[in-house]
């Protein structure tokens, strides 16, 4: 891709994410990304998007059409032979990737477990008050679903982090207490994130309980796929 | 005996094995099953009309997307002939029946999809599904790359603003449901 044209860093950021920059052009983006926090956030944001979409319409076995009065009818009929080709040669599509669909009619935070017993709480920022309503709502659902052997994961990316982060987080002693309390209540970081503040030079720890997940998107969207409910803070 | 009446073509084949790709594309589009359907079959029923424009092979997904990009704008004039299709949102973004489901990640983001305007929706489902490339999508949608990059990038940030609500709308929906 020609992006000699391209003066806007953010356009470039999306074509790296897209795979629209050769090697050169590559290399010269992840320079900046080393550089900048905030670049690397966006990238990953762009990343979860991304997969946010895929999620969202899987492929899936179509139905034969409706009638629609627009069209042709000599057009159906050479689709519909079509179609019977379809049932040869196809087979059965899988439905593996379908998102689980719950009844999703009525549930509030408070009556949450009436639906649903795993959910993962997903928290990418360390604004003071998102911190906060991460581990009220996770220790809410924690709560709910012990009764019902269910689980929660509270999964950290980016910014959202610092909640396990040991030196940046205020809720060191808090976080302990309800992994105490809640052995069904897990805290995951993102490995990719870990890895970017490694590369600039900071060590980072985390508070005691904490697991690591290689990549935070894959984490949620491999867990919504085996049916988990997804809360984004 | 009857064998070789049922035995679709090469080309058949190909259309066959694209079909549930461009339904998944139809209906991130227009976010209607029926409707994508029949856009899908109406396309499929116009490549076969026209399967001798196709001169390469390796283009037949792009031709496709083309081909139902076409006959959507197609249905879109037919039916709104007096909206500017450029400019065409999903008027409830915010309706009941939405919030209703807000906790399904799907439907947030299926939501979010829908609500963006016609020619942004198009360019981030033919990159972020089908993974076209710029070059791909500037000639389905005949509109030049940079205009491609420009629309990605306002359809991206519209998205993470409409999949992350801001904390005071969050509380006033909860209060709502509080009995």
């Amino acid at each position: 891709m020609d992006i000699s044209h391209v003066s806007n860093r953010n356009d470039l950021l999306h074509a790296l994410a897209d795979g629209q920059l050769d090697a050169a052009q590559s290399r010269e983006v992840l320079t900046w990304l080393e550089q900048e926090p905030a670049l690397q956030k966006e990238l990953c944001e762009i990343q979860r998007l991304k997969h946010l979409i895929r999620t969202a319409y899987p492929l899936a076995e179509t139905k034969p059409a409706a009638k629609h009065p627009y069209r042709h009818y000599w057009r159906q009929a050479a689709v519909y032979l079509l179609a019977l080709g379809l049932t040869f040669f196809a087979g059965v599509n899988s439905s593996h990737y379908l998102p689980h669909w719950h009844p999703a009619e009525g549930i509030t935070l408070d009556n949450a477990a009436e639906y649903d017993n795993r959910f993962i709480v997903f928290l990418d920022s360390h604004e003071p008050a998102k911190l906060e309503k991460a581990l009220n709502k996770a220790e809410n659902l924690a709560q709910q679903v012990g009764r019902k052997d269910g689980s929660v994961y509270i999964v950290t990316s980016a910014e959202g982090i610092d909640l396990l982060r040991l030196g940046a987080t205020q809720y060191e002693s808090r976080i302990i207490q309800m992994s105490q309390k809640y052995p069904h209540l897990r805290f995951v970081a993102c490995s990719n994130t870990l890895y970017s503040y490694k590369q600039r030079g900071e060590l980072v720890e985390l508070v005691e309980p904490t697991e690591v997940a290689p990549s935070a998107v894959e984490f949620v969207v491999k867990h919504m796929q085996e049916g988990w409910r997804y809360i984004a803070i | 005996m009857f064998s070789h009446y049922f035995r679709p073509n090469r080309f058949d084949q190909q259309l066959t094995e694209q079909r549930p790709k461009l339904h998944r594309m139809a209906l991130a589009w227009c976010n209607d099953p029926a409707l994508a359907d029949d856009l899908v079959q109406d396309a499929l029923a116009r490549a076969l009309e026209k399967q001798e424009q196709l001169r390469d092979e390796t283009r037949l997904s792009g031709w496709l997307y083309k081909i139902l990009h076409n006959t959507w704008m197609e249905y879109l004039r037919a039916r709104k002939p007096e909206l500017d299709i450029d400019d065409m949102e999903l008027t409830c973004t915010d309706c009941p029946e939405k919030q209703f489901v807000a906790g399904q990640i799907v439907d947030q983001v299926r939501a979010a999809v829908s609500a963006l305007p016609l020619t942004q929706r198009q360019v981030v489902t033919l990159v972020d599904l089908e993974g076209c490339s710029y070059e791909q999508v500037a000639l389905i949608l005949d509109i030049p790359q940079g205009t491609v990059m420009s629309r990605l990038s306002r359809a991206r940030e519209a998205m993470r603003k409409q999949l992350q609500p801001d904390i005071t709308q969050e509380q006033s929906r909860h209060l709502r449901r509080v009995k």
